[in-house]
């Protein structure tokens, strides 16, 4: 045992070491990328900042069997807190899970409390009957290690993770703190990162009101995965239901997206996503692109003065990835030109309602999460005026721009800012706005 | 002759029952604290071995690193800060990568270019180290001073490089070196190379990720009872295994340190010495057995010290019966043996006194025949072959034939005898020679100790089918000391060959049993008045047992 243990783990710590390399090959447009601005004409002979919409969109999977094979590892929190009800549900949405698998999946099952158990090692989603027995036999107990027991299914995760068939997806449970092994969220968002690297995105599910949103989330949003709230143990099987139906439709892998601008275009910051301004590009990345969705990223720029009529290309955006079904690597690229003109009216006309809109959820979202830091702070009255502000600028743009859904997200915006007015934030509130924020900083569908 | 049983009992047999006592109970200690020390080096030993495996994936970690950045310094200055930069975005293991200018410049992360948060906090941490107020060298501490032999490694490494490369620059790694960096509590690892022409450039690696790893090497089990933790520099837990759950109160068997590869990291084995249930339950067991073996000893000394005891007690009060029945068998033998020379010789002349001769031999033969009645029945009812023939008697009408057969040794003793209740019928079922012994020998002990009351009262009376024959006194009674054992056989209240009464200690004893065979009893009382009050209790009808 010693030896093997000794050889696996250096191994492992050789593998990672040594990076990876990938096969250069090009395939078909798997994925398609767009730019957009906020508006179609930029006013002349003036230094002015506008909003780049870069997106992706993956084509749709049309037929069943062409789906590339997952490699999920369930992660779950068995600790005493989640006795009676959680467990049973969350057992259930993990067979359920299972069902929702084919033959050429990988599952794999890793418990939690103090500490770690692998319950199911990586195998072959079809013995189900198997699987489901070791399902049915866990009980709650114990105390919460939800360090290693992510780390366990990193490691379960890795046996099969050379193999860049598989689309990889860890899904972790949760209804508690974390109190065994690194706990803070900085930890856990460094270990996201690092997954991040291999390509294995964390789904994180949250239930009932202890669990620590803050470290989910930040574990979900640094491996690029999804984040789910579940007030109600109720919820859990339809959210398992929600998250697989994602990771099935997965089409591109460890997705690069890297934007050029040219013509001294220069970008000054990235509106709700994490990335890198190097100059004048701009590089993000993105962990899985799910079949027939669009994930996109908002690149506020400044353009500098130009004359009118005058129409220049002001950013080139490519996109490299793994394509998850034929295993090959894929390229998309874009340029954005735009149009100068001196009548204001039609400048100013020339809006992108959907732009705005994405723009107007995103900062939505970081207004959101401000108000939750200074909620912390106890400062919940400064937050409320934010949340207040920031409502009636999406009130604005709602009518400048005739977009509803800005105005009802205007409207859950002041519904915050006045119960932040009198008190501070509930557990279940404060999950709920974490979660959310990250929903559209993500452009999750399913929630 | 006692005391010297004893004493020679505790020379013997406590002394060294002790002796083994306390060697043997050192024993146990010595083995359970052995058991215990077998436990605690076996736990040390698997936290040894697990240390060492991390130990080695974490130098085969750094020398591959090491050899990868040493790899890279004959490359040109931009093409360092290409590859360096997506080396570590795309290295799981890599958290972030700096390259500083020859004038200590920091050129990436790159400040000029737009940082992102992570850069931002990445220039803190290491804020100190680049402007040059740390040293790149740690400081040659005890740990540091460790660390060189297996630092060995790494300039192996750099000198495998250098020769592999060829190096056909001048820009040759002429320092390299890794530096443990505490930021707040958090450890983090910065590999460097400084090439000859000041450049240094390096990585942190991204402690979190490597955590992950090397915990998921730990065994999924340790023993019973224990629990095995990785700490880091302030004592808190990174990763714990064991059915146990690891806490700092938890008695630690084993303290390792992960330095130099992990500095101030400790895996500690802590709790109670391997399977303590299973071995303090054979302690347990042990020391019951010890103590059962030392009792038994102790006990089984003392039962045979006393049965000794009781031998000799025994052995003692025969002899005195002996000496006491033949005292009482001479008396009469003597004064028959004279009024019969008497007679024989023709020394009384008148018939008168011929008489009187003749009757005090039959009295002497009578007594005699007592005394070796109450002898034979002693022996019958030792060895259970005593015979009863009850029948129906009227008690009164005995009781009086009785007292009128010794009227005149009691009237000879200066008794005067009262009898109440003897003329009314009182009916009794009981073997009546039986009856005629106990009553006799009641009467035998008046004229013996009572005499000087003066008078003797008997009364006989029937009630709740038992009939009462009472003998009262005005002896002196008998002394309270003595009442207990009243009725044991062969105790006497004067019990000397020098008494003043002849006697065996037969006579009360043998009463009681005699009526206590045949469903009666034989009672003392005080009597009210001074002197003793002796009641025989006999079963009115026959008895269906």
């Amino acid at each position: 045992m010693k030896l093997s243990l000794r050889t696996c783990l250096g191994a492992l710590l050789l593998v990672a070491a040594s990076g990876c390399t990938a096969p250069a090959r090009a395939a078909t447009d798997r994925v398609t990328c767009t730019i957009e601005l906020d508006r179609n004409l930029l006013a002349a002979e003036a230094v002015q900042r506008t909003v780049m919409k870069v997106a992706l969109r993956a084509s749709a999977v049309t037929t069943t069997d062409e789906r590339p094979p997952v490699n999920l590892v369930v992660v779950l929190d068995r600790s005493g807190s989640m006795g009676g009800d959680k467990i049973e549900r969350a057992k259930e949405a993990a067979m359920e899970a299972l069902h929702r698998l084919g033959p050429k999946d990988l599952f794999s099952l890793v418990l939690y409390d103090h500490e770690v158990e692998t319950v199911v090692p990586p195998q072959s989603a079809s013995n189900v009957e198997w699987i489901e027995g070791r399902i049915r036999k866990i009980q709650s107990r114990g105390n919460t290690a939800l360090f290693a027991g992510v780390s366990q299914g990193a490691a379960e995760m890795r046996k099969n993770l050379e193999n860049r068939k598989y689309v990889p997806r860890i899904l972790l449970l949760s209804d508690g703190q974390a109190n065994v092994g690194p706990s803070a969220p900085e930890d856990l968002g460094r270990l996201g990162a690092a997954l991040m690297k291999e390509g294995v995105a964390v789904t994180t599910v949250g239930v009932g009101t202890d669990y620590n949103e803050d470290l989910m989330t930040r574990l979900s949003q640094n491996s690029d995965g999804n984040a789910y709230f579940a007030a109600n143990s109720a919820e859990l099987p339809r959210i398992f239901n929600a998250e697989l139906g994602g990771v099935l439709k997965v089409v591109a892998r460890q997705v690069v997206l890297e934007i050029t601008c040219t013509s001294g275009v220069k970008p000054l910051r990235i509106i709700g996503r994490e990335g890198r301004i190097h100059g004048n590009t701009v590089e993000i990345t993105l962990n899985q692109l799910y079949g027939g969705q669009e994930k996109y990223a908002l690149i506020e720029v400044e353009v500098p003065a130009a004359s009118a009529n005058e129409e220049r290309k002001i950013a080139v955006a490519s996109c490299r990835y793994a394509d998850a079904i034929t295993q090959d690597d894929g390229k998309a690229s874009t340029h954005a030109t735009v149009r100068f003109s001196r009548d204001e009216k039609a400048v100013s006309g020339s809006f992108n309602a959907m732009v705005q809109r994405d723009i107007a959820f995103n900062t939505a979202a970081i207004a959101n999460e401000a108000a939750i830091s200074l909620n912390d702070a106890g400062k919940n009255a400064l937050a409320a005026v934010h949340l207040r502000e920031e409502s009636e600028r999406l009130r604005k743009v709602a009518k400048d721009y005739k977009l509803p859904e800005v105005e009802q997200q205007a409207d859950e915006l002041n519904a915050k800012a006045k119960v932040l007015s009198s008190r501070a934030l509930h557990a279940e509130e404060r999950k709920s706005m974490r979660t959310d924020s990250y929903q559209s900083r993500n452009q999750q569908q399913e929630k | 002759m006692r005391r010297r049983t004893t004493s020679q009992f505790i020379l013997l047999l406590l002394v060294p029952t002790l002796v083994m006592g306390l060697v043997l109970g050192r024993l146990l200690l010595h083995e359970r604290e052995r058991l215990t020390r077998a436990g605690a080096l076996a736990a040390e030993e698997q936290a040894r071995a697990v240390a060492n495996q991390i130990q080695v994936a974490v130098d085969g970690f750094e020398t591959e690193i090491m050899r990868q950045l040493t790899e890279r310094a004959p490359l040109p200055l931009a093409e360092l800060l290409a590859q360096l930069p997506a080396w570590a975005q795309t290295d799981p293991l890599i958290r972030h990568a700096f390259l500083l200018a020859t004038d200590a410049r920091v050129l990436w992360p790159d400040a000029t270019n737009g940082l992102t948060s992570e850069d931002r906090a990445f220039l803190q941490r290491f804020e100190l180290l680049f402007a040059g107020r740390t040293p790149w060298e740690p400081p040659a501490t005890d740990t540091a001073v460790a660390a060189s032999s297996t630092r060995q490694l790494m300039s192996q490494s750099l000198r495998s490089a250098k020769r592999k490369v060829g190096f056909s620059y001048d820009q040759n790694p002429t320092a390299c070196g890794w530096l443990p960096w505490y930021e707040g509590r958090n450890l983090h690892l910065l590999a460097w190379v400084q090439r000859a022409d000041g450049v240094r450039y390096g990585i942190e690696v991204e402690m979190t990720a490597l955590l992950a790893r090397l915990i998921t090497a730990f065994p999924t089990s340790a023993p019973a009872g224990q629990a095995l933790a990785l700490l880091d520099g302030q004592h808190a837990i990174l990763h714990s295994v064991g059915a146990t759950e690891f806490q700092p109160a938890l008695p630690k068997l084993a303290t390792i340190s992960l330095a130099p590869a992990l500095p101030h990291w400790q895996l500690v084995a802590a709790g109670t010495g391997g399977a303590a249930s299973a071995r303090g339950l054979l302690f347990l067991l042990s020391a019951i057995l010890c103590a059962i073996l030392l009792l038994s000893i102790l006990g089984g000394g003392w039962l045979l010290l006393r049965d000794a005891h009781h031998h000799a007690i025994e052995a003692r009060t025969r002899t005195t019966f002996v000496a006491n029945v033949s005292h009482e068998l001479k008396t009469p033998l003597t004064t028959i043996r004279m009024y019969a020379d008497l007679l024989r010789e023709g020394r009384a002349k008148d018939e008168a006194r011929r008489t009187r001769y003749l009757e005090v031999i039959a009295q002497e033969s009578q007594r005699l025949t007592r005394l070796i009645n109450n002898m034979l029945d002693f022996g019958r009812l030792e060895e259970g072959r005593k015979a009863y023939h009850p029948e129906a008697l009227d008690l009164g009408t005995e009781t009086n034939r009785i007292v009128a057969a010794q009227c005149d040794r009691l009237q000879a003793a200066g008794l005067a005898v009262s009898c109440e209740g003897t003329d009314t019928p009182c009916p009794a079922y009981a073997d009546r020679d039986a009856f005629e012994q106990a009553l006799l020998n009641i009467l035998d002990n008046a004229i013996k100790y009572a005499a000087t009351g003066k008078q003797l009262h008997l009364r006989v009376s029937a009630s709740d089918h038992r009939a009462h024959v009472q003998v009262c006194d005005r002896g002196p009674g008998v002394p309270a000391a003595h009442q207990a054992r009243l009725f044991q056989q062969f105790h006497r209240a004067d019990d000397t060959l020098t008494a003043r009464q002849p006697g065996c200690g037969l006579g009360l004893h043998l009463s009681r049993r005699l009526l206590r065979d045949q469903g009666g009893d034989l009672r003392y009382a005080p009597a009210a008045s001074g002197g003793a009050c002796f009641v025989l209790i006999l079963p009115a009808e026959a008895q269906t047992l």
